[in-house]
């Protein structure tokens, strides 16, 4: 009875708090909420022309290759980035408010799912427009998308605690993320890359979300036996890792926040 | 604790699963072949016979165990060794396809074959040991059939009717009996000759109800003839029990059955049980024979069967195990939960009782508490100073003691003030007490769900409405969304702010932000113990003259206060008692007015 109280008591913050975000987010410009829709098809189109005539041959669908790429991206970036400066952004209500501390990045996070919400509306009407058929397998995005969501969750919580610690990390992360985006083929086939890096590639999890994504959108098609144990590994496991370090560093983080 | 350490390395082992490159090794296949899929051999001549060791990469070492039959077969050479009917072929390939050629002589006519009973190979390894020899995986134990033949005679080896063999057949019997079924007006008459050679001609074999001849003629190469005669008698279904009575193909006779569903009524009981039997069995064969396409469904597509890298099989039953383990910890924390709810129920109706007699309950326990906090002596906040200095051993910190061994307690209804001048530890203090920050050593004996610090404006962003606002910040301290929605006219109303609830709060004016914040912030049902940091001071006169008696209201409301004040004079009017803190030491605790005077002499002498 408590527990489903309080439960719906953070359910009810968490919304709150998403929901200034995205206010937050485009307060200040007429199109609004618009822009969580327009900004991958407008990103979208210019790789398209860009980049489309280059890999004409490799990749059959370039427009919804990268859309499908660039989404499940920016769900990552955007929960990752935002979640780590969450604790620090809300020092004062830390010590004030009787909130789990975990609510904040959590927040953060759920923002980024809420935006993907957006883009996977303009992400619908490409796929309507491109003409690709509708299958059952697509039900499987739903899969992967919360397997990425708790992968982020897991990394934003790590980063989170250590951005109270060092503020560096903000920097170096940026850095990080955009070797992690080279990684990820989002714009460009596999193959065209060296052997090397080809192994890298299909070692990175976040690569693994795309890759099934692409699988069940553009093909039809299930992810291997390897791929599963891969995406259940990685969202299970840094999930885990990112709540437990979390915990234990709760009260220094108090101490230095 | 002990759970939680499990639970710590399990999650290590995971993260290093993750970090260990996931390289699948897929077995690779190897076989045993013959030279032909069957043999026909000759009495009078040495039969050769190719054993092909087969991989998909060059096979090394290899192992193969072979069957003969003894009887019809008589082994030459060919093998390594040979133990009763058993060869065994070892030896050392170089190639993908290895041949062994085995040599037997026939000893008489009749069917048999060559089996390989068991078989092991490994594949050959780099010579530079960078690709180790590994076991080839043989899925198939093949097994080659075998026709011998003797020149020169004139004799059959089989005669089969409709595909099944004429019971006890022998070469040089030539007369048989046999009972068909009403239905069949036409044999089907197959036969091997013990000479391949010899001509065989069979008569007519349309079938007339009764007994019937059939005979077969075979004249060997030699001229010689022999003529086997059939009676074949074409019977009634009457008899048919009598011939299932007979040992006999089981699935022969379901297919009578099913066939024939009919005579089933007019027959004796005893045949019953044999067609439930019958029909039994076939629907467990037929289920057997889904289940066998079903696994092999499911071999086929590898999303089911998760291969043979033993790494992923780990992976996913720790994954598993995991998954279970947090299952059975939410199950025992429900469990714990409840028998917690019960115990307090318990309790507040002891407390009920108790507070009958003794109303001057202390609720809440200060004891010993000391909180420290670990200042680095050169802040390092950059992750390359913190190495560096990790590294050289320079990471000082030096201690700040913001509270000292403070110890008191607060009883039931208690209006305290807390008084000391800035930076002392009153605000720590609270977190302590509100349970945000916990104490270096000792404890506070508090009901923390009974706390509520009474915060103004927390988490207000100005770049949102006055009104999303109120939700947001009621929210984040705790109001759900009806209690909200149903006092939201009250605060509105009390915060004067009628009419600007639709602006964006960056155009308020600073006393406007404090006022509804003010608003919401002491909206709530008066809780238990009651916390306010320096409230008190919010807004113009008129509203400071109505705040002032709405926390009075709450005060008297019957809640336990902790005020912490700058302002002595705050502390007289309203508490009954008042702690004096300086510099993390407690100094006083009392009579209030006792308690300030004292502080302010202090505050004189001390700045003199």
């Amino acid at each position: 009875m408590q527990r489903g109280e309080r439960a719906k008591q953070y359910i009810f913050v968490i919304k709150e708090l998403v929901s200034r975000e995205i206010k937050r987010k485009y307060a200040r410009s007429y199109l609004g909420i618009l822009w969580s829709v327009l900004n991958p098809l407008l990103s979208m189109a210019v790789m398209s022309m860009i980049f489309s005539t280059i890999f004409k041959r490799s990749i059959e669908n370039f427009p919804i290759y990268y859309l499908t790429g660039s989404i499940l991206w920016s769900l990552f970036t955007g929960a990752t980035n935002s979640a780590m400066t969450a604790l620090v952004d809300n020092k004062n209500l830390l010590i004030k408010v009787k909130l789990p501390m975990q609510v904040f990045p959590l927040s953060r996070s759920c923002t980024a799912l809420a935006n993907y919400g957006y883009s996977l509306v303009a992400y619908v009407i490409m796929l309507v427009i491109f003409g690709i058929k509708p299958t059952l397998y697509m039900l499987l995005l739903f899969i992967y998308t919360a397997g990425l969501f708790m992968f982020s969750l897991g990394i934003g919580y790590m980063l989170s605690v250590l951005y109270v610690l060092f503020g560096d990390i903000k920097h170096l992360y940026s850095v990080l993320l955009t070797i992690w985006m080279y990684l990820c083929a989002i714009f460009y086939p596999v193959d065209s890359t060296s052997p090397m890096v080809q192994e890298v590639i299909i070692r990175n999890p976040v690569y693994n979300y795309i890759v099934c994504t692409r699988k069940c959108i553009l093909d039809g098609a299930l992810p291997t036996a390897e791929e599963w144990a891969r995406l259940f590994v990685w969202s299970i496991g840094i999930y885990l890792v990112g709540k437990i370090y979390f915990n234990k560093m709760k009260t220094r983080v108090l101490q230095k926040v | 604790m002990k759970i939680k350490q499990i639970k710590k390395y399990i999650a290590l082992v995971l993260f290093v699963c993750i970090l260990i490159p996931v390289k699948t090794v897929y077995a690779r296949e190897g076989s045993i072949t013959f030279g032909s899929e069957s043999y026909r051999w000759y009495t009078d001549k040495v039969c050769p016979i190719g054993v092909y060791v087969n991989g998909e990469v060059p096979v090394g070492e290899y192992e193969v165990w072979l069957e003969y039959d003894e009887e019809l077969l008589f082994y030459l050479n060919g093998a390594t060794s040979q133990e009763g009917n058993r060869l065994c072929i070892k030896g050392t390939g170089t190639d993908i396809t290895n041949k062994i050629m085995l040599h037997f002589q026939p000893l008489k006519a009749g069917s048999t074959s060559i089996k390989v009973i068991s078989a092991q190979c490994r594949s050959i390894g780099d010579v530079t040991g960078n690709i180790l020899p590994e076991d080839l995986d043989i899925t198939e134990l093949l097994v080659a059939p075998i026709t011998i033949f003797e020149s020169g005679s004139s004799e059959l080896q089989r005669i089969e009717i409709d595909g099944t063999e004429v019971e006890d057949f022998a070469r040089d019997v030539y007369e048989y009996s046999v009972e068909v079924d009403e239905d069949i007006e036409n044999i089907e008459l197959s036969y091997i000759p013990v000479d391949l050679n010899a001509v065989v001609s069979v008569s007519d074999t349309s079938l007339q109800m009764g007994t019937n001849e059939v005979t077969v003629t075979v004249e060997a190469t030699t001229g010689e003839t022999s003529i086997y005669t059939l009676h074949v008698d074409r019977r009634t279904l009457i008899n048919e029990p009598e011939e299932t009575a007979t040992p006999e193909n089981e699935i022969a006779d379901v297919q009578q059955e099913v066939e024939e569903p009919l005579p089933e009524e007019t027959d004796l009981p005893l045949e019953e049980p044999v067609s439930e039997e019958g029909t039994e069995e076939s629907f467990v064969v037929k289920i057997k024979e889904l289940w066998d396409k079903a696994l092999n469904f499911s071999t086929e597509r590898d999303f089911v069967f998760l291969g043979k890298s033993p790494l992923l099989w780990l992976m996913t039953f720790l994954v598993f195990v995991f998954m279970i383990a947090y299952f059975v910890r939410f199950l025992k924390y429900r469990k714990n939960e409840r028998a917690q709810l019960r115990e307090q129920q318990i309790e507040e109706k002891q407390d009920d009782d108790f507070e009958i007699i003794n109303l001057e309950q202390e609720i809440i326990k200060v004891k010993n508490v000391t909180m420290r906090f670990r200042l680095a002596l050169e802040e390092s906040s950059s992750l390359k100073e913190y190495m560096i200095r990790t590294v050289k051993g320079q990471n000082h910190y030096h201690y700040l003691t913001a509270l000292d061994n403070v110890s008191f307690s607060v009883s039931q209804g208690d209006v305290v003030g807390i008084i000391g001048t800035n930076g002392s530890g009153k605000s720590t203090l609270l977190k302590i007490v509100s349970g945000a920050l916990q104490p270096t050593e000792g404890h506070v004996e508090v009901d923390r769900s009974k706390v509520q610090m009474l915060t103004l404006g927390t988490g207000f962003d100005m770049e949102l409405t006055a009104k999303e606002n109120v939700y947001l910040n009621g929210a984040i301290i705790g109001y759900t969304r009806e209690y909200i929605d149903e006092k939201y006219d009250d605060i509105v109303a009390f915060a004067e702010l009628e009419g600007f609830m639709d602006e964006r709060m960056k155009n308020f004016s600073s006393g406007m932000v404090s006022r509804l914040g003010f608003a919401i912030a002491t909206m709530r049902d008066t809780p238990d113990i009651l916390i306010l940091d320096e409230v008190l001071s919010v807004g113009d006169m008129f509203f400071r003259e109505k705040s002032m008696q709405r926390i009075r209201e709450m005060i008297h409301g019957g809640s336990t206060v902790l005020i912490v004040s700058h302002s002595p004079d705050v502390i007289v009017k309203n508490c009954n008692v008042a702690v004096w803190i300086e510099k993390g030491v407690l100094q006083m605790v009392g009579d209030p007015k006792k308690v300030c005077d004292a502080y302010k002499n202090y505050e004189v002498t001390g700045k003199k």
